[in-house]
């Protein structure tokens, strides 16, 4: 099994850019691992204005392929979700949900969730479930929750998130490990946000680490209850303030989008990995080089990319040492861009190329 | 060297905002120019990391969008 095999099975759809809403920090439950330390009495949550209009935007980009809802819990203020996936299905553009399922526990409500899900365009639904989770929702109610969506024909993924790589969902809830549309997903707890300080085993994860982002291309933009936008959906994002590239309640995403792509940064580690950025900045900044954490002492490109980037001097170092390395290979393409489209072709590309750039 | 080439290059040197454009422009000029943008080893020629960024064989790898999965390590 190649390394990111268990991340493929997540669809069998070739999405592109993703918009992930997470639209409150509220939430019923009080996991002891929340990577976002959510619980009820957290408040933040975004404006519906902002996340229809948001939606609206992604109506309009062709790079998007779908919108993603999470938290908190995204279901918890009701009335604001329906508003959204509304919005989506408006525009026809496929959404995905994490959830905790809590609102399984009354069927009666449960049922006419699962059609209005249906009904606008849920393209999978992720439904977390492990002991932590456990102490705040019963697996029966998540189970009513899964069945009735699966029986719409939506995939829904119930994801486990253990301490021990021996722990399992197929222990954990056995009556779901035979339902159509139904799909069991073990992880391993994240060392972020309430879990920060937690005795972790990650078995095999750690000798047969992940050195890049979890997708090589495209993105899913993450965009929090108060704007502040993130490249992906990792665990680690909010609390990797040098990983904030912008403000999606003050520009436009398409600007945040077009910023994202065209960072060297971000094609380096989507691509080749943390390895081969330390190669560059050992070459270019050695003395940064010898500042920065080292990828080996971290069980995966997130939690190496979360030690970078959460401390600004360095993070802001590293962004100087990609713009740098960036202009580099842009004169250097312009030199092939003569050598292989010949005296004429490239003439008539750099003056294109001085137009889209005035 | 031609006078656009020139300008430009000042340009990319100097402005942030010109390089993300530069960036982002990149494969649709060289398209307009004629250049088979979707074969790996013809834009791997051009440098900027382009044979891993727009090379098909990582939609192949990666097709799925893992929003709002837990990426724990
Ligand atoms: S259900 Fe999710 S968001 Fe809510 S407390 Fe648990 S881990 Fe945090
Ligand atoms: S390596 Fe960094 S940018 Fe990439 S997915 Fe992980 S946290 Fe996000």
């Amino acid at each position: 099994m190649s390394e990111f095999d268990d991340l493929r099975e997540w669809s069998d759809v070739q999405e592109k850019d993703v918009l992930v809403l997470n639209t409150t920090m509220t939430c019923p439950l009080s996991c002891d691992f929340c990577c976002y330390g959510c619980n009820p009495k957290r408040k933040e949550k975004m404006p519906l204005a902002e996340a229809l209009r948001l939606i609206d935007q992604v109506a309009e980009l062709d790079c998007f392929s779908s919108i993603g809802f999470t938290g908190g819990e995204p279901l918890y203020y009701l009335d604001e979700f329906l508003k959204m996936t509304d919005r989506a299905a408006l525009h026809a553009i496929p959404y995905t949900v994490a959830t905790s399922g809590f609102w399984g526990a009354d069927s009666a409500q449960a049922k006419i969730t699962a059609a209005h899900l249906k009904a606008t365009g849920l393209r999978r639904l992720n439904i977390s479930c492990d002991p932590s989770h456990a102490e705040f929702v019963t697996p029966e109610a998540v189970s009513t929750a899964a069945k009735l969506v699966a029986a719409t024909g939506i995939p829904v993924y119930i994801v486990g998130t253990f301490t021990n790589p021996e722990d399992t969902l197929k222990n954990f809830v056995p009556d779901l490990t035979e339902v159509n549309n139904v799909h069991l997903v073990d992880k391993i707890v994240a060392k972020v946000g309430r879990a920060t300080k937690w005795d972790v085993n990650y078995g095999a994860a750690a000798t047969d680490k992940v050195k890049t982002c979890y997708r090589r291309v495209y993105h899913d933009l993450v965009v929090f209850w108060d704007g502040k936008t993130y490249p992906c959906c990792s665990t680690f994002n909010r609390a990797t303030p040098g990983l904030v590239v912008g403000n999606a309640f003050e520009e436009g995403l398409s600007a945040i989008r077009t910023r994202v792509e065209a960072s060297l940064l971000f094609r380096v580690i989507k691509r080749e990995g943390f390895p081969e950025l330390y190669k560059i900045i050992k070459r270019l900044d050695p003395e940064l080089f010898a500042r920065m954490p080292k990828f080996d002492e971290y069980p995966g490109a997130c939690s190496a990319c979360n030690a970078i980037f959460k401390k600004d001097d360095i993070a802001q170092r590293v962004y100087k040492v990609f713009d740098l390395y960036r202009t580099q290979e842009i004169l250097k393409s312009m030199d092939k861009v003569d050598q292989i489209l010949g005296k004429e072709n490239a003439a008539a590309f750099f003056e294109n190329m001085l137009v889209e750039c005035s | 060297m031609s006078r656009s080439r020139k300008i430009l290059r000042t340009k990319l040197e100097t402005s942030p905002t010109a390089r993300v454009t530069f960036m982002s422009s990149f494969l649709n000029l060289l398209k307009e120019q004629g250049v088979d943008v979707d074969d790996d080893a013809t834009i791997a020629d051009f440098g900027l990391h382009l044979d891993l960024t727009d090379g098909k064989r990582w939609f192949n790898g990666s097709a799925a969008s893992s929003a709002i999965i837990t990426i724990t390590e």
